[in-house]
Parts: structure tokens; C-alpha cells; sequence
């Protein structure tokens, strides 16, 4: 049975924050919390790749000096919360989960992890990842696998597995992922965190280590909507040093993600999303959005044109990208990579361009397809993932009647969201009888964050799911 | 080689990818033991067809990665039939340069 949270733990981000601008809790006395579950659960779980205690004692310090002295700067200020490896962090050790850069110590902080610092926030420590962001499983031969906080025996998912584990267990309040094709999504589905990929371009890729250009994204792991609101706001915007930086202006998405969904139009895909799914976790997508019918949205079926070369085509673009970038490692340090990733930068060399180039064009016709289904609705909701999680080292899933590698199904919904660049969030939406968590998507039109956290908000408003942690055991 | 917990050297994508590609071939109706051969043809095949393409990409495909490589390209290629037939007419790419 999940186990209740209590005192610290139990503290959303958008809690604790008055709690420390008050001065009823300090930056150091959380900080050493989370530091404490660390050490403890990190020898279990192992969502730390690198524990940064004595510089996060510091940060937490400055923070409780800088509160007290009355110059609070935000909601984040004095929190601890994580950051994936695959981020470029000054003077601390960023491996992006590879022995290829496994004594890497950059003089830069990527764009959005200089955004936290500014913020005021408390970095406790790098995530355990799957190597180079090139997996859903987290099973990284280098690090060792970072473990399912619900069952140790099984994936936490991936790639930023380790933020989700460290997430879910409040090793940390919040954690900063990347999402090339579900990696922000997939982990927290399974993790039963809530994991927001925002819209391409929203927030900066500059230090996060690529993937593939084109598909990748930053985002937030966090316990609920209102933090991931909180946590986009420090680190959305216009970065001079990503050319792929939008300059839209960063609302304030807390202010506008308030209120109902009394009216709000919801798509329910009458294809691709709901086929070849495990039973419960079908049924449990289905009750959450009979709740949001009866919190006053209105359901409408939905058919999104030309789903089934996404696969395809997302295979194309991040092989071809991703070894692209790795080839001058892939000329030097060849062996330094795992089986899974040199295969797959291996393959990258024998697809052509014409393929690529067609990948590329059917992205803009699947965002005109998902554009005239958002002229009628405000977000599309659907299952995150089609299955269950496998133990560690299994690489098959049951995805309802079909049984499938885990990689090809837990892209399946999520890679849709990576090639359109449209904001995507999961949420809790219930556990199976294996006492694993289910994840609910909402995905809405690029730039409305503040419309997918509203239908998010609004569900965890009504449900308990997202405050469920795993069981004392592992805490 | 860098070995995960148990998985051995294999393709990571594969099960909806691997199933059309021994369908579309025609021994969906054939028993497991009669696809191994063929399958095992049709990676022969395509580790030859790579390996020829050695002074195309510039660089050689060690032989303890070629079967598992090929195995992957083949996937991909087979279940990019859907996507080389799309007419996607005067559709440019989603991803455009822009001068600054």
C-alpha cells in the first residue's frame, strides 16, 4: 500500500515556499532532509549519479541569510531540488550518464539551470539517466540502474529516470529533465510524479547534452501541477544562446492555470491512443476522464489524422541527429559507450537523407493534423503509457493484447507530442493492482502550458493520487 | 563492451517493427522455427549491404556490431515503408534554417 506523507515530505513546493519566506522553516533544516533520504535511499534506488551536500549546505545557507535579510527572490528560493546529468552544471562533475564523459567538469551552467540558481534554488545533486538520454529503461551499466521507488525489481523509466525516482521519494522537491521522446513523461508516469515537456522552444536546450536538436526538449519533474507551474516560470524563456529559444513572452503560469474546467473542451482520441493498452490502465485513464466530464468539461471524441509514421519517423530524426553528434566520440571512444547506445549511433550512419528530410516534412503535416483537432478542442487526453513497467533487464512489455519492446511502447504516446513540440504533461491518475502508479497525458496547443496545468490542476483538485508516496520501505 | 544488467547485444526497437517486417515479408502464417532461417537471411543480408557501404559513411562497421546493427537498420527501413509513401506534395520540413 502507498504510505501517507508526513511533516517536510508531504510539502509541495508551492507550500513550502511561504513556509521559508516566513522563517517557520529554513533552507538548511529542508535541505538536510532531503540530503538525509539521499543517503539513505540513494544505496536502494540510486537516482544519484553525484550528491552535491556540501555546496547544496552552502546554497541553503546563502538562501536562509538572503531571506532573513529580506530579499526573497521567488517561490523557489531555498528549495533543493535536482538536476538530470545530462545539464552542463560549473564545477560539478556532468556525465550525462556516459563513461564517455565521465570526468567532465564544465566551467558553464546550462541556461536553465543558471535560471534555478537565480531562482534561489538549492541543487542537491545530478541524476541517475539512461546513457546520453538514448533509452526509456535507465538501466545504465556505468552507474548502475536507477530502481522503481514502488518495486525496486523493475524500471523507474526513463531517460531521466533518476528524477523521477528522486522525485517521487522528495529526494529533492523537483527535478529538471529533458524530453526527446517521452523522457520527461515516461518516468514520471511510472514514477507517479507529474512530468511536464512544455513547447518546443519555451525553455532553453543551451548545456543540456543533445540528443537530437530537432526533438529535444526541457522540463520539470515535480509532485504536482502548481510546482511544475512554479518551476516553469524560472527557467521558460528567450535565450540568445539556443537559436531555437522562442521570445514569446513567459506568462505567469500559476495565475493563469487557476480556475475551473467548467466548459473546457477535451479531445478523447478515437484512434492510436487507446489501442493495444493494458486493461487497467485503459480503465483508470477512462474513470479520470469521466471525472473531468463531471467537473463541467465537455468530452469529444476526436480522430488525429496520420499517427502511424510517427514511430517512423521519430526513429529517422533522432538516429540520424543524435549519431551526427556523436561522431567524432563515436571515432575516438567508441567502446566507452553501453551495447544499446552504440547500436543504436552505430545505425544512425546507414539512413539516408531523403528519409530524414521526409521525417522532417511529415512533422509539419502531423502539427497541421493536431492543429485542426485543436480548432474544436483545448487539450487531448490519453493514456502516457500503454503498460506497466518491466524488471530491470527485460526489455518486453504486455501492452494489452500485444506484447512489444519497451522502447517501441513507451514511445508510442509520447513521441507524437516530441515531433508536433506541443506541451505535454503527466499526471497520476490511479494505480494498478500491482500497486504501481498510472499516468494520465494532457497534451494542448504550443505555447498553452497554462491550459494543460489548468485540466491538470483541476484533476488533482479532485483526486488524491498525486500526494501518494511509495511505501515506507523505501523512504 | 558495456553489458546492462541482462540484456544482451540486441535491437532495442523492435516488437511492432520486427512483427510487420517478418509480415510484410509473408511467413506471417509460418511457424517461429521457420522465420529464425529466414530472418537470419534477411540479416545476412543486410550486415553484406552495409559493409559495402563502408566508403559511403566513411567508416567500418566492426564485425560484433554488424548483426545487431543491421538488425536495427532493417527494422527501421522496413517500417519506413508507410512514411516514403506519404505524398506530402510541397510540404517543407518542420525544421527550417533561418538567417539571422
Amino acid at each position: 500500500m502507498p504510505a501517507p506523507a508526513s511533516s517536510i515530505d508531504a510539502l509541495t513546493i508551492a507550500q513550502l515556499g511561504p513556509l521559508l519566506r516566513a522563517r517557520k522553516l529554513s533552507s538548511l533544516e529542508v535541505t538536510e532532509s532531503c540530503l538525509q533520504r539521499i543517503e539513505r535511499l540513494n544505496p536502494k534506488l540510486n537516482a544519484f549519479i553525484t550528491v552535491t551536500a556540501e555546496s547544496a549546505r552552502r546554497e541553503a545557507r546563502q538562501a536562509d541569510r538572503e531571506i532573513q535579510a529580506g530579499k526573497y527572490r521567488g517561490p523557489l528560493h531555498g528549495v533543493p531540488l535536482s538536476i538530470k546529468d545530462l545539464f552542463a552544471t560549473r564545477g560539478v562533475r556532468t556525465t550525462a550518464g556516459s563513461e564517455v564523459l565521465a570526468n567532465w567538469i564544465p566551467d558553464f551552467d546550462a541556461t536553465a539551470v543558471h535560471r534555478l540558481r537565480e531562482a534561489g534554488a538549492v541543487i542537491v545533486g545530478k541524476t541517475n539517466m539512461h546513457e546520453f538520454a538514448y533509452g526509456v529503461t535507465n538501466d545504465n551499466a556505468h552507474y548502475g540502474p536507477a530502481r522503481n521507488p514502488w518495486n525496486p525489481t523493475l524500471i523507474p523509466g526513463g531517460s531521466s529516470g533518476g528524477s523521477g525516482v528522486a522525485v517521487a521519494t522528495v529526494q529533492g522537491f523537483a527535478s529538471l529533465g529533458s524530453d526527446t521522446g517521452g523522457s520527461i513523461r515516461i518516468p514520471s508516469a511510472i514514477c507517479g510524479t507529474v512530468g511536464l515537456k512544455p513547447t518546443y522552444g519555451r525553455v532553453s536546450r543551451y548545456g543540456a547534452i543533445p540528443l537530437a536538436w530537432s526533438l529535444d526538449h526541457v522540463g520539470v519533474i515535480t509532485r504536482c501541477s502548481e510546482d511544475a507551474a512554479i518551476m516553469l516560470k524560472a527557467i521558460a524563456g528567450h535565450d540568445s544562446l539556443d537559436a531555437s529559444s522562442s521570445d514569446r513572452t513567459v506568462p505567469d503560469y500559476r495565475d493563469e492555470m487557476r480556475g475551473t474546467v467548467r466548459e473546457m473542451k477535451i479531445g478523447v482520441p478515437a484512434n492510436y491512443f487507446f489501442e493495444h493498452v493494458n486493461r487497467e490502465i485503459a480503465s483508470a485513464v477512462r474513470t479520470a476522464i469521466s471525472l473531468l466530464e463531471q467537473l463541467g468539461a465537455k468530452l469529444t471524441d476526436v480522430h488525429i489524422a496520420n499517427l502511424e509514421p510517427c514511430s517512423a519517423a521519430e526513429a529517422q530524426i533522432n538516429l540520424v541527429e543524435a549519431t551526427s553528434y556523436h561522431e567524432k566520440w563515436l571515432a575516438e571512444k567508441a567502446d566507452e559507450y553501453e551495447d544499446d547506445v552504440r547500436v543504436n549511433l552505430e545505425a544512425g550512419r546507414y539512413l539516408i537523407g531523403t528519409d530524414y528530410v521526409k521525417s522532417q516534412r511529415f512533422r509539419s503535416t502531423l502539427k497541421e493534423d493536431f492543429a485542426r483537432v485543436l480548432e474544436t478542442v483545448d487539450v487531448i487526453v490519453s493514456p502516457m503509457l500503454p503498460a506497466f513497467p518491466p524488471k530491470i533487464g527485460e526489455e518486453w512489455v504486455q501492452s494489452g493484447d500485444m506484447r512489444e519492446d519497451v522502447v517501441d511502447a513507451f514511445l508510442r504516446f509520447a513521441i507524437p507530442y516530441d515531433l508536433t513540440g506541443m506541451p505535454s504533461i503527466s499526471i497520476p491518475c490511479g494505480f494498478g493492482t500491482n500497486g504501481l502508479p498510472i499516468g494520465l497525458q494532457i497534451a494542448g496547443r504550443p505555447f498553452a502550458e497554462s491550459t494543460v496545468l489548468r485540466v491538470a490542476s483541476a484533476y488533482e483538485k479532485a483526486t488524491d493520487w498525486h500526494r501518494r508516496m511509495p511505501p515506507l520501505e523505501m523512504q | 563492451m558495456k553489458q546492462k544488467s541482462q540484456i544482451a547485444m540486441s535491437m532495442q526497437r523492435g516488437a511492432i517493427s520486427r512483427r510487420d517486417w517478418i509480415a510484410t515479408a509473408t511467413f506471417a502464417a509460418v511457424g517461429a522455427t521457420v522465420y529464425a532461417p529466414v530472418a537470419a537471411a534477411q540479416q545476412t543480408s543486410w550486415v553484406a549491404t552495409l559493409k559495402s557501404m563502408e566508403p559511403m559513411t566513411g567508416s567500418m562497421l566492426p564485425d560484433k556490431w554488424a548483426a545487431p546493427v543491421a538488425d536495427l537498420v532493417g527494422i527501421i527501413l522496413e517500417s519506413s515503408k508507410g512514411l516514403r509513401s506519404l505524398d506530402l506534395r510541397g510540404t517543407e520540413p518542420a525544421t527550417i534554417f533561418r538567417a539571422l
